[in-house]
């Protein structure tokens, strides 16, 4: 060894032909900066530029990374090269915990480093940054072979700084785990600002539909010896004390108990006849005497204030 | 074709009263609108007595707010006909459906090769296809709101509205559009999407339950379901084949895609005519120039007679997409072999000369791999100095010999010969039901190429043959791409010795940056490296296309993947997935 880190201590004439000082971190990030292997796994256009990287007119492997592995539990390079869809970020998440530490990402080209021309597509998404940690990113659409070499050279001046004592997966604390996003109506990561961010759009929509929702008698089943009325909610939760429920034909009227609460998307019956039985919390018993004609009926439900809510009228077998 | 006077009959009334509604003019011709319901049989009987055996591409339009469309005719199904024995252009077929529920019957019992399209059309348009076995999303995945192509769906990530600012730096600061538009903060959610209940929905369908007791005779063996993809080696990119196996067998096989879907025709309805060009590149990346010619081939069609191209345009047209063509098959072939298993090194022989090719085509147009370097009525520019030169060079003396080197070495090889032979079989008939196009449907002897079916461009003043092998086999299949190299070196030949002097575009077209074609639609289409290579585009007269199609020809040859491999060893799919030759760029787009 020519040069000797600082503060190196002197060793005795006879042995230092035989004895090479130096530091962990030089011998740690040598090591690492030389034996990079990165992991099989082209995207898209720039894919075809690493793979030509590769061959004999660029040589990578003149830079220690010709061991390219299609298994991430042997890689330490994860090249990102190429458009990420929404669809395709779950498994680039997942190959990345799967990669052991030391690991590194190279964002290679425009579309994996911010979306490129495609940013604005409705799969695509703008940067693999917004879910991996990028350690450096190689401009071009798509870079040339050069390009990406100048980019692992950048990395390996990275790795060259870096210390074991200060990198952070020999921390006590550290897990690495990128959570793993979700693929739902879109995409959505599982921390708890996301998921809370995608339940407030969810449910404020959900709240506007309701508001404009209402109550409806949905079926009328008139014949055998339980008849019933389903109605059912579609709007917010109801309290329908003082509601009533009204035949047209025997003008009859059913008064709902007091208190009694429908909540959305829920279901009631209202069951009259000889058969007549209230099977489910819900259900409610009318009279044991029928109520619906067979020839043609009407039902109509009416708010407390004597307004009609909804109405539904049959005109018989 | 019949002049279009208003007395002559709707044709088929005799035999399929009622199912031609109307018949209109276009630019390809007539097209015949169709009753949905007809139209399985107006197909059938078009095919068997016709000849029109090929169903090249299938294909929604979205005419909400078209001028002349209501609610009742809102959406359009496209198909396109050619006959593989005839040649010669298209017979177009449309179908008009309602914006409520908008359904009609599946063309797969007549045409196979619908398969994946018609997925497609009911992923992107919520059309859906009766009768189709296995209707489910294609590009997008299970789950996902709303269809995508449809003209009122919300895009979440588009930034028109928080785009358009007076000033880069008004006041003095900088204002980002991502900042006024914050990635997934723009998102369309169902009504009611709770994140915690969410449970996302299985991709693949359960396969049938089949005996367990495999080829292996009286032993009884477990079926195993193995997922190759979207991260593995032998899939060219990010493409997901479910198999599943008994013992080394393949007996069923599921085809997942989409890992790059990455919306280029939603993007191509917003860009204007030029913007899409280099979009083109970016489909299948190995072959640009020939994207970029279909793509100026089908708005040149459009735009009509003003913007036909010169003559030394055309020529440099043929030169970029035959050598074009060269470069996809040494890198088709050189990849094929890594799936063989002679993992790098004849990639290395490939991709040396494909280096060449690409050094001439960054002098002439600025970029390696992504050329952008037609334009509509001609090129971009003229050959820079010293090109036509050294062109000759390559072509005359370096490629004849190499391509001489490459079969030496592999054609013969006795490995390859025992791995190839006889994997992966489609026969003929089955070739062109299931619409496939490119070396593969040649790779089973149907002598189909559209340089000779329906020459475009100035490929009719060529002389060169249409390779054909007839082992419908993997082996076949490489020796059409070997066999094709030597035809475009042929043609190249012919080309570099013929050019003429001249202009490189059409005086119209020059500086034409915003092209407006008259309202109409049109289907142009090339013999890309990998097969049919088409653009269906729908204009309105506006500088955006209203409908901007591809026809990806590696996506339609997918559908033939199952047929081929079950059966097969698991070792042998990767081999005919190879030989497919698909980019997913290209099949996701």
């Amino acid at each position: 060894m020519a040069e000797l880190p600082q503060g190196a201590a002197a060793v005795p004439e006879d042995v230092q032909s035989n004895v090479l000082l130096t530091t962990i971190d030089w011998i740690y990030n040598t090591g690492r900066t030389f034996s990079l292997w990165p992991m099989t796994f082209g995207l898209a256009c720039c894919a075809i530029e690493f793979i030509v990287a590769g061959t004999a007119r660029y040589d990578l492997s003149r830079f220690g990374m010709e061991v390219i592995r299609p298994s991430p539990r042997q890689c330490d390079l994860l090249l990102v090269s190429g458009t990420v869809t929404k669809k395709m970020v779950v498994p680039i998440v997942r190959l990345y915990n799967q990669m052991a530490e030391p690991r590194y990402v190279v964002s290679m080209g425009a579309c994996a480093t911010g979306g490129g021309p495609f940013k604005e597509g409705y799969n695509v998404v703008s940067g693999i940054d917004k879910f991996l940690p990028v350690d450096v990113y190689v401009p071009g659409c798509p870079p040339t072979p050069e390009a990406l070499l100048n980019g692992f050279i950048a990395l390996q001046q990275k790795i060259k700084k870096q210390s074991v004592r200060t990198v952070p997966w020999y921390r006590k604390d550290y897990t690495g785990e990128i959570p793993i996003p979700v693929l739902g109506p879109d995409i959505f990561g599982t921390a708890p600002d996301d998921m809370k961010r995608v339940r407030e759009v969810g449910l404020n929509r959900t709240m506007a539909a309701r508001a404009a929702g209402k109550l409806t008698i949905a079926e009328l089943h008139y014949q055998g010896a339980d008849e019933y009325v389903v109605i059912r909610n579609s709007g917010l939760a109801q309290d329908m004390t003082g509601w009533r429920l009204t035949s047209g034909q025997g003008d009859q009227s059913y008064a709902f108990p007091a208190g009694f609460v429908l909540m959305p998307d829920a279901e009631l019956r209202v069951h009259s006849g000889p058969g007549a039985a209230a099977p489910a919390a819900n259900d409610q018993v009318w009279t044991r005497q029928p109520v619906w004609h067979n020839e043609g009926d009407a039902a109509t439900i009416l708010d407390a204030d004597g307004n009609v809510v909804s109405s539904f009228s049959y005109k018989g077998s | 074709m019949s002049d279009a006077t208003t007395e002559i009959s709707l044709p088929y009334s005799d035999v399929l009263p009622g199912a031609v509604l109307a018949i209109e003019a276009g630019i390809d011709g007539e097209s015949l609108v169709l009753a949905p319901s007809k139209l399985p049989a107006v197909a059938e009987h078009i095919r068997d007595s016709e000849g029109y055996d090929l169903l090249s591409n299938v294909t929604g339009v979205d005419y909400l707010g078209y001028k002349g469309r209501t609610a009742a005719d809102r959406f359009e199904v496209v198909y396109h006909l050619y006959s593989t024995t005839r040649g010669g252009g298209p017979k177009v077929l449309k179908a008009r459906l309602p914006e409520e529920n908008p359904a009609l019957p599946t063309l797969m019992p007549v045409y196979p090769g619908a398969d994946l399209q018609e997925r497609e059309v009911y992923d992107l348009y919520g059309i859906r296809f009766t009768g189709h076995p296995n209707l489910r999303r294609i590009l997008l995945w299970e789950g996902f709101h709303g269809h995508p192509m449809r003209k009122d769906w919300k895009e979440a990530y588009y930034e028109a509205e928080s785009k358009p600012f007076k000033s880069r730096h008004p006041d003095g600061h900088h204002a980002w559009a991502e900042d006024r538009n914050p990635w997934g903060s723009n998102v369309t959610y169902p009504d009611g999407f709770d994140p915690e209940t969410w449970n996302q929905p299985v991709f693949m369908r359960p396969l049938e339950g089949r005996s367990g007791n495999g080829a292996s005779g009286s032993l009884k063996t477990d079926r195993i379901v193995v997922n190759m993809g979207p991260q593995h080696p032998s899939t060219h990119g990010v493409f997901r084949m479910i198999v599943e196996l008994d013992g080394e067998t393949i007996t069923a096989l599921e085809p997942e895609m989409g890992y790059l879907h990455r919306n280029h025709e939603k993007i191509g309805e917003r860009n204007t005519y030029l913007m899409n060009m280099p979009y083109t590149d970016r489909l299948d990346y190995i072959s640009s120039m020939s994207n970029n010619l279909a793509y100026a081939i089908a708005v040149e069609k459009l735009l009509g007679e003003a913007f036909q191209p010169p003559e030394r345009a055309e020529y440099l047209r043929v030169i970029m997409a035959e050598l074009t063509r060269i470069v996809n098959h040494l890198f088709s072939v050189g990849t094929f072999f890594n799936d063989l298993g002679a993992f790098f090194t004849p990639l290395f022989y490939a991709v040396r000369e494909r280096e060449m090719i690409l050094d001439m085509f960054e002098s002439v147009s600025g970029s390696r791999m992504m050329c952008n370097y037609m334009r509509f009525g001609g090129v971009a520019k003229d050959l820079p100095e010293g090109w036509l030169e050294m062109c000759k060079e390559l072509v005359f003396e370096r490629l004849p010999g190499k391509l001489d080197e490459l079969e030496r070495y592999l054609v013969g090889n006795e490995i390859v010969q025992q791995r190839c032979i006889g994997v992966g079989f489609l026969s003929a008939v089955d070739a062109i039901a299931l619409s496939c196009t490119g070396p593969q449907l040649r790779g089973s002897g149907v002598p189909y190429d559209i340089r000779r079916a329906e020459p475009y461009s100035i490929y009719d003043r060529f002389d060169f043959q249409v390779v054909t092998f007839p082992g419908c086999d993997v082996y076949s299949r490489f020796l059409v791409r070997m066999e094709e190299m030597r035809q475009s070196v042929k043609i190249l030949q012919q080309a570099l010795k013929q050019i003429p002097e001249g202009p490189v575009q059409a005086a119209k077209a020059q500086g034409a940056y915003t092209v407006r074609p008259p309202v109409g639609d049109v289907y142009g289409r090339i013999e890309a490296p990998k097969g049919e290579l088409g653009f269906y585009l729908v204009s309105n007269g506006s500088g955006n296309p209203w409908r901007y199609r591809v026809r990806p020809p590696s996506y339609i040859n997918l559908n033939a993947l199952g047929p081929m491999v079950v059966g097969n060893k698991v070792a042998d799919a990767v081999i005919i997935l190879g030989a497919i030759d698909i980019v997913l760029g290209e099949v996701d787009r």
